[in-house]
């Protein structure tokens, strides 16, 4: 008989009281049998340590009063930002609109432009320096008079021009030395009066050589006050050309720089012939 | 049948010192009794007895003093059961005795050495469950009728009928048992 037939029926009829007594004695010696074992050492602290409850924010929140206050800041000073700025906007309602508009710069003082106007201030020399060196004291009046006259020539000759057609044939033979200052106006012929000053051979040069030579000077911005042989030599031909000869016109530059307002024609500098 | 054990889960809810370890020490036996006579092997028992504390202590806000603690104890223990055998099904796709001791020679062969109490143990376990269950609540936990009659979902007087009935077929089983042993010549 299999175990589901041995099922009794829903309306099995009770045994009778004798019987029943019997089988509840028999009950007592089934429990007798068949006791409850012992709990193992171990399943206190099994179930001990099983209870113990995860970490959850619940129960930090509840356990931890630090917590609590510091959640509480947190949140007090998240919300205090956005508030604060509802009030400021609120309190700032009645002020009305800032003004918008332009505000004038401050006056700026006028720059302050530096302007030579082509005029060389001569050097005031103290007594004690025309008593130590006068030689040296009339070298810087030169130097001065040639950069007074090199300013002078680049402001006339500012921008560069070419030879007209058929210029240079007609400026050959004696007017070589018109067409070299020529050249050197326009930027057709590079300066190069110091490798020609050291070259030089002063005593023979002509009136039109030295009339070149200073237009060198001017061009390349060279101020060094001349040499005695070339002042010797400006003089010298100076002297032989007579009071209206042509070759004075050669020299007057020179003169002017060699002795300024003391030069016959004062301190003019031709520029051109 | 009626167990009348103190209420020491309302003993522990109340904060009350040792109440804790004092319900295990009474209701943790009981417990694992149950599910070794049920057919679960002792570390599983053990898991499933803990996990019934673990259980009632969780939903201790539920129960009433004026409940049965036994009752409300063993039907957590039966429900936990039914869901290990359903888990094990589920695993193993055998029936749930797969887990059940093995139990050995027939009680033709061993009767010979079997004492009574060891009858009667290897009689309980030739029944089957709902049989076995009955007894285990009704006559070894000793709840009253009506408790079983909730857990088990039938009649009081079916419940009263069914536990004569099982008591009737188990002390036959040992008589069988006990009869083959004296009839077998030594």
């Amino acid at each position: 008989m299999s175990p589901e037939r041995e099922r009794p029926r829903a309306d099995e009829p009770l045994p009778d009281p004798v019987e029943q007594r019997e089988l509840l004695a028999f009950a007592e010696e089934v429990r007798r049998a068949l006791p409850n074992p012992q709990l193992p050492e171990r399943f206190l602290d099994g179930l001990v340590a099983a209870r113990a409850p995860a970490w959850s924010w619940r129960s930090a929140w509840n356990r931890n009063p630090v917590l609590r206050v510091a959640a509480a800041l947190l949140i007090l000073f998240t919300a205090t930002v956005p508030v604060l700025a509802v009030i400021h906007l609120v309190a700032d309602r009645g002020g009305g609109l800032p003004p918008i508009g332009f505000e004038l710069p401050p006056e700026i003082p006028p720059v302050e432009r530096e302007e030579w106007h082509g005029e060389a201030v001569a050097p005031e020399l103290p007594p004690e320096t025309e008593l130590l060196s006068p030689i040296w004291s009339i070298a810087v009046e030169r130097e001065n008079r040639l950069t007074q006259a090199a300013v002078a020539w680049h402001e006339r000759y500012p921008a560069p021009m070419p030879l007209p057609p058929g210029a240079r044939e007609r400026l050959d033979g004696p007017w070589a030395a018109a067409r070299a200052g020529w050249e050197l106006r326009t930027g057709q012929r590079a300066a190069d009066a110091r490798r020609a000053a050291a070259e030089a051979e002063w005593s023979s040069a002509s009136g039109p050589q030295l009339w070149s030579v200073l237009q060198e000077r001017l061009a390349a911005r060279w101020n060094a006050a001349p040499q005695p042989a070339l002042e010797a030599r400006v003089r010298e031909l100076w002297a032989r050309a007579g009071a209206n000869g042509e070759d004075r016109g050669w020299l007057a530059g020179w003169m002017a720089i060699l002795d300024g307002a003391n030069a016959p024609g004062g301190a003019e500098l031709p520029m051109i012939r | 049948m009626a167990s009348g054990s103190p209420d020491w889960l309302s003993r522990y809810r109340s904060g009350e010192d040792g109440a804790f370890e004092a319900l295990v020490a009474q209701l943790g036996p009981r417990l694992l009794g149950y599910f070794l006579r049920q057919g679960a092997q002792p570390a599983t028992a053990e898991d499933l007895a803990q996990q019934v504390f673990l259980r009632l202590l969780q939903h201790a806000h539920r129960y009433t003093e004026r409940g049965n603690l036994d009752a409300y104890v063993l039907r957590i223990a039966r429900n936990l059961w039914i869901d290990h055998q359903r888990r094990r099904r589920l695993a193993t796709g055998t029936a749930a005795a797969a887990e059940t001791a093995d139990p050995g020679p027939g009680p033709a062969e061993e009767a010979d050495r079997l004492d009574r109490g060891e009858a009667i143990r290897r009689a309980l376990g030739e029944l089957d469950a709902a049989t076995r269950e009955l007894l285990e609540l009704a006559v070894l936990q000793r709840l009253p009728y009506q408790e079983v009659s909730g857990i088990l979902g039938i009649p009081v007087g079916t419940v009263k009928s069914r536990v004569f009935y099982s008591l009737r077929r188990l002390r036959e089983r040992v008589a069988d048992f006990e009869g083959a042993r004296s009839t077998r010549p030594a």
